[in-house]
């Protein structure tokens, strides 16, 4: 039978595994060829008319590509859908690597708060509502190879920075105002920062290692 | 017509033979002997003696730094020897934990051996000494010291490391070094003032 033709036609049993039924032809290779054999009704083929109306819309389609049970229109409509969708967010500023700031080469006094706001704000594709745009925050901090990264960080009043020693040494935190005493490899120490201001800091078992908090 | 042989000697090497070929091997010899008494084969490490030599250097720095507690006078210097201690003893741990770890026996070797002496020899020479002589000694023979463990760390150790868990051990134990190296030079300034 020629590709592409209507399905209505007696099946060849001599021939079951002839490739060129067509789409419905295909549907019918999946009879088991002991049906041949069977006595009495053959009930193939209500099975193969059961299945022939989806095989035929397949058909007059072009035999279009799709993925089952999706059809084209659905995948090309929620393609849109979702391309719009980051496509806004994106606009948004959305910042997909935010909350925590310490990188390889953090870019110097970056803004962490817009960051750690932006990234709240991307974790979820429906754009939640942000509680309140001056709720205190955790700002991360990492000593590692023997430096303070980022080097200077920019706060609100009231944010908590939280230094995490990634080294394997131990290390401190230290400023006029506040002092973490030795903080343990892997062990991390927060601070409040209540007032503004300008806060350097050193550790003090390795006085080249510098860092500054920002507090706005 | 074939030509008569000439070759009266048959079979047998001549005396002539005999003796070039004693002379030339004797030299050789003689060469190779002088050669290897000059310049000893080094041979790179292994893991295990990477791992030893790191055990060794921290060590030796650690017994530095337990001196300069004791005698030093000086605020800084002390700060100083006691980082030393902290963080030497801490790459110490983390080097026997992963020796541990991977089941591998520190191995001595010619390199860890002359560090150990060398060592030895320094602390007998700071003992001593007192006050600012000391500091001045102490601090001098740190960043000396700090300098040629880095050194070593480039050309030898981290080129010749196997394992990959070693390797990073030593990457990780190069901003330690260098830090280190940096405070001391530092003071070395301030004490020279």
């Amino acid at each position: 039978m020629p590709a592409g033709s209507t399905s209505v036609a007696p099946r060849p049993e001599s021939a079951p595994w002839r490739a060129d039924l067509g789409p419905a032809g295909l549907l019918r290779m999946n009879q088991p060829t002991l049906q041949r054999d069977r006595q009495g009704v053959d009930y193939g083929e209500q099975q193969n008319v059961q299945k022939l109306p989806a095989a035929i819309r397949d058909e007059q389609r072009g035999g279009l590509v799709t993925i089952k049970p999706f059809s084209l229109w659905t995948l090309v409509i929620s393609g849109i859908v979702f391309f719009v969708a980051a496509f806004f967010l994106a606009r948004q500023g959305a910042d997909f690597t935010a909350t925590n700031v310490d990188r390889g080469n953090p870019p110097p006094a970056q803004s962490t708060r817009q960051a750690v706001q932006a990234g709240t704000a991307s974790a979820s594709v429906v754009p939640s509502t942000v509680a309140d745009a001056n709720a205190p925050l955790v700002v991360h901090l990492a000593m590692k190879n023997m430096k303070f990264s980022p080097a200077t960080i920019e706060i609100k009043k009231g944010d908590t920075v939280e230094w995490k020693n990634d080294d394997i040494t131990p290390h401190t935190a230290t400023s006029a105002t506040f002092d973490s005493g030795s903080i343990a490899s892997d062990a991390v120490w927060r601070h409040t920062f209540k007032d503004a201001g300008n806060f350097p800091y050193t550790c003090t078992f390795h006085p080249e290692m510098k860092g500054t908090v920002v507090v706005k | 017509m074939t030509k008569p042989n000439m070759n009266t000697n048959r079979g047998k090497p001549s005396m002539r033979k005999i003796i070039a070929l004693t002379i030339t091997t004797a030299v050789l010899a003689a060469f190779t002997t002088i050669h290897a008494q000059t310049a000893p084969a080094a041979a790179p490490p292994n893991d295990a003696q990477i791992a030893q030599i790191v055990l060794t250097a921290d060590s030796v720095d650690v017994d530095y730094g337990n001196l300069a507690v004791k005698k030093t006078k000086n605020a800084e210097v002390k700060a100083f020897a006691e980082t030393m201690i902290r963080d030497h003893t801490a790459v110490n741990n983390k080097a026997a934990a992963l020796a541990k770890k991977l089941g591998m026996t520190p191995e001595a070797s010619d390199t860890s051996k002359s560090l150990k002496s060398d060592g030895d020899k320094e602390m007998a020479k700071l003992k001593a000494m007192h006050g600012a002589e000391f500091d001045k000694a102490y601090i001098d023979n740190e960043v000396t010291y700090h300098t040629s463990v880095i050194g070593a760390l480039n050309t030898v150790l981290l080129p010749n490391a196997k394992n990959a868990e070693l390797k990073a051990l030593l990457e990780s134990g190069k901003p330690i070094f260098e830090s280190h190296l940096e405070h001391a030079k530092t003071l070395q300034n301030s004490l020279n003032k």
